[in-house]
């Protein structure tokens, strides 16, 4: 193909490599000739108005313009789309907003799936469609970060940043050594205690980019080493652009003020529940330790086993109120009752449910778990603040959520089977 | 500029270890450089031997003193590196400074030429102590580095790791090149042209302009990192210079 011993001496220096590159051009329609064409004669464009641009950037051109084009007329859908609904619905199709268009849908087209995004919604085409990066290089192709080339060029970016704050910390610190500062304080260090890394999505989020497990893992190292210099505190602010506030959960409960009735005796009411049960209870302070339930007897003669009633008494017994207050409770096993606060709605079958033979009843326990709640949370109002969080904290003000679990077909419960022998 | 088969009949390095065809159907350049201004100029300036005066940056005293010379032990000596060899000092091999001196120039002139011509220069190192320079001198000179881990198919596979079609680098400059080998020869199928510093103990056959010389000590790779800034910083500025004599607009006022 080539005959190198036609070449030059001169451009057998390697400076005259470049001038491959043309010749190669110049003669790639007349490759077969032995013969190498003077290469050093510049090549004369005939279509002087030939492009000036880049393929990477007429293809981002050409994206660019399909995704626009391909948006518009999704817009157009969307607007005649709008129309239609309105006209369905009887109203004005000038005046319909967003959130007639989504009750509008609710209504036509109910849906029983859990998933809000798999339910039938109509919204503009920008709100479904993901937004297009721009592009991330000149008309030449020249790309704008430095570190386009990594794939990663925001992320890495930052790391490098990072690091430039940790060579600028080192100079602090040896600058404050020759002044004869040998241990910093420990104000100068960053305090990360209240503070949480962000996680993998959030730093994708931040650099637009696919960051694996690997990255985030190098970039969370690599900022630790940098709030981890004595002298972290002067890197602050880029700090806090990847931390966040920990996450405290907080058990606040609401202690409202005790009421009093006609008497002058403070009292309070507050409600509890437990499996399908709730219960509300009623405390009136200066008593003797009566019990009332469903205003027909009391504790004792309601709970015929002693774990429930150990189960009713010990919110009392743990704040040492036992025999100092009186205590009023009512079951109810109806929800809207409940609302309600009396059972007005149930009939006197169901009344008489609450109050039959001990022997027949069932789900005294989550009777006596309904209870118990409802009376820890009425006595709040009757302790102190360290009290609350003593009652909290061994779990007395804390809603028991589990519930019955559905049966399941093919079983003869929730997860029991029927008896299966082999054939 | 990435056009690189007249480079392959040019080389014999590069003739031999670069098979045919594989780098058919890469996107080239070649259009804009055609209809540079500037491009009469770059063929006059290629007549000279030493366009960019960069032979007086490289002296044999200066690389001695930032070591550059020294190899690494003669049981890891890379057999391709041979030539190279000045001799041994204690079972370590010395790099003949002269042969090395000779390939500086060579490089530092080519690279100083893909500047001019506003080419696309990456920079890529796997020496961790000085990844943040190199990253630095990129910014500073506005090109572009690479000092993170290499995954197989970064260029060769551009459409998919970068998830859109992108204009390739136009010259690898391989700093250190013992743990870019993955890099090296992605370069070498697309038939773009690579400088590297190669040490005793590296292959230095896929490299376009290898350049012998100790790529382990912090300071001599700060040295090469001088010397290459130098090269692109002069390239451009030539380029610049001649843009405003000829007085068309520079492709940054352009955009």
């Amino acid at each position: 193909m080539w005959n190198r011993a036609l070449l030059s001496p001169v451009l057998r220096d390697g400076a005259h490599k470049v001038l491959g590159v043309v010749a190669a051009r110049a003669n790639s329609s007349t490759q077969s000739s032995t013969k190498l064409e003077n290469v050093l004669e510049p090549m004369v464009r005939k279509d002087e108005k030939a492009q000036k641009i880049n393929r990477a950037m007429r293809a981002y051109l050409e994206r660019a313009q399909t995704q626009e084009k391909f948006l518009s007329e999704k817009k157009e859908e969307f607007e005649l789309g709008k129309r239609h609904l309105a006209n369905i619905m009887g109203w004005d199709p000038e005046e319909i907003t967003q959130e007639n268009i989504d009750e509008a849908i609710q209504y036509l087209l109910p849906s029983g799936l859990f998933e809000p995004k798999a339910r039938p919604m109509m919204k503009p085409p920008e709100m479904i469609f993901a937004k297009q990066k721009l592009a991330e290089f000149d008309y030449t192709g020249r790309p704008h970060n430095s570190l386009f080339y990594t794939a990663r060029g925001n992320f890495y970016g930052r790391l490098h940043e990072a690091f430039s704050h940790v060579l600028r910390l080192n100079e602090h610190q040896l600058a404050m050594r020759k002044k004869g500062v040998r241990t910093p304080e420990a104000a100068e260090q960053f305090d990360l205690r209240p503070y949480d890394w962000i996680n993998q999505g959030e730093l994708a989020e931040l650099c637009l980019e696919r960051i694996k497990d690997e990255h985030h893992d190098y970039f969370i190292r690599s900022m630790t080493r940098l709030a981890e210099h004595p002298y972290s505190n002067m890197a602050r602010e880029i700090l806090l652009k990847y931390l966040k506030p920990k996450q405290v959960e907080t058990h606040e409960q609401e202690i409202l003020p005790l009421m009093h009735d006609e008497a002058g005796n403070p009292y309070m009411e507050a409600r509890g529940e437990r499996k399908s049960l709730r219960a509300i209870v009623k405390v009136t302070g200066n008593g003797t330790g009566e019990t009332l339930i469903n205003k027909s007897m009391s504790v004792d003669e309601y709970f015929p086993e002693l774990k429930d009633r150990l189960q009713v008494m010990f919110p009392l017994q743990f704040v040492g109120l036992l025999n100092k207050v009186d205590v009023e409770a009512t079951i109810f096993k109806r929800h809207d009752e409940y609302e309600l606060g009396e059972m007005a709605k149930s009939t006197e079958e169901e009344q008489k449910e609450l109050i039959k033979p001990l022997e027949l009843r069932k789900g005294q326990a989550a009777e006596a778990g309904a209870i118990r709640l409802a009376l820890s949370r009425a006595l709040c109002s009757f302790v102190t603040e360290e009290d609350v969080k003593l009652m909290r904290l061994s779990g007395l003000l804390t809603k028991d959520k589990r519930k019955r679990e559905r049966k399941k077909p093919g079983k003869r419960g929730a997860r029991r089977r029927y008896p299966w022998r082999k054939r | 500029m990435v056009a690189m088969r007249g480079l392959r009949a040019l080389d014999p390095i590069f003739r031999r270890t670069v098979p045919f065809g594989i780098a058919r159907g890469v996107s080239t350049d070649v259009e804009l450089a055609a209809n540079d201004a500037l491009l009469p100029k770059a063929y006059a300036l290629l007549r000279e031997p030493d366009a960019f005066k960069v032979k007086d940056l490289v002296s044999i005293s200066e690389m001695m003193e930032n070591r550059m010379h020294l190899g690494h032990k003669k049981t890891l000596l890379n057999p391709f590196m041979k030539p190279f060899i000045y001799g041994s000092r204690f079972d370590q091999l010395i790099i003949d400074l002269e042969q090395s001196r000779e390939h500086m120039v060579k490089a530092l002139n080519f690279v100083a030429h893909i500047a001019y011509n506003d080419g696309i220069i990456l920079l890529i190192s796997r020496h961790n102590e000085t990844a943040h320079e190199v990253e630095k001198c990129a910014m500073e000179c506005k090109e572009f580095a690479h000092v993170r881990p290499w995954y197989q198919g970064m260029l060769t596979n551009c459409g998919t790791s970068f998830g859109t079609e992108i204009r390739l680098p136009d010259l690898g400059l391989f700093i250190t090149t013992r743990g870019s080998q993955t890099a090296a020869n992605e370069f070498a199928k697309l038939m773009i042209p690579s400088v590297g510093v190669v040490d005793t103990d590296t292959d230095p056959r896929l490299i376009t302009y290898p350049v012998p010389g100790n790529d382990d000590s912090t300071e001599t790779i700060r040295y090469y990192i001088r010397l290459f800034k130098e090269a692109i910083l002069r390239g451009k500025e030539r380029r610049k210079r001649d843009l405003e004599d000829s007085g068309s607009k520079s492709r940054e006022v352009l955009s």
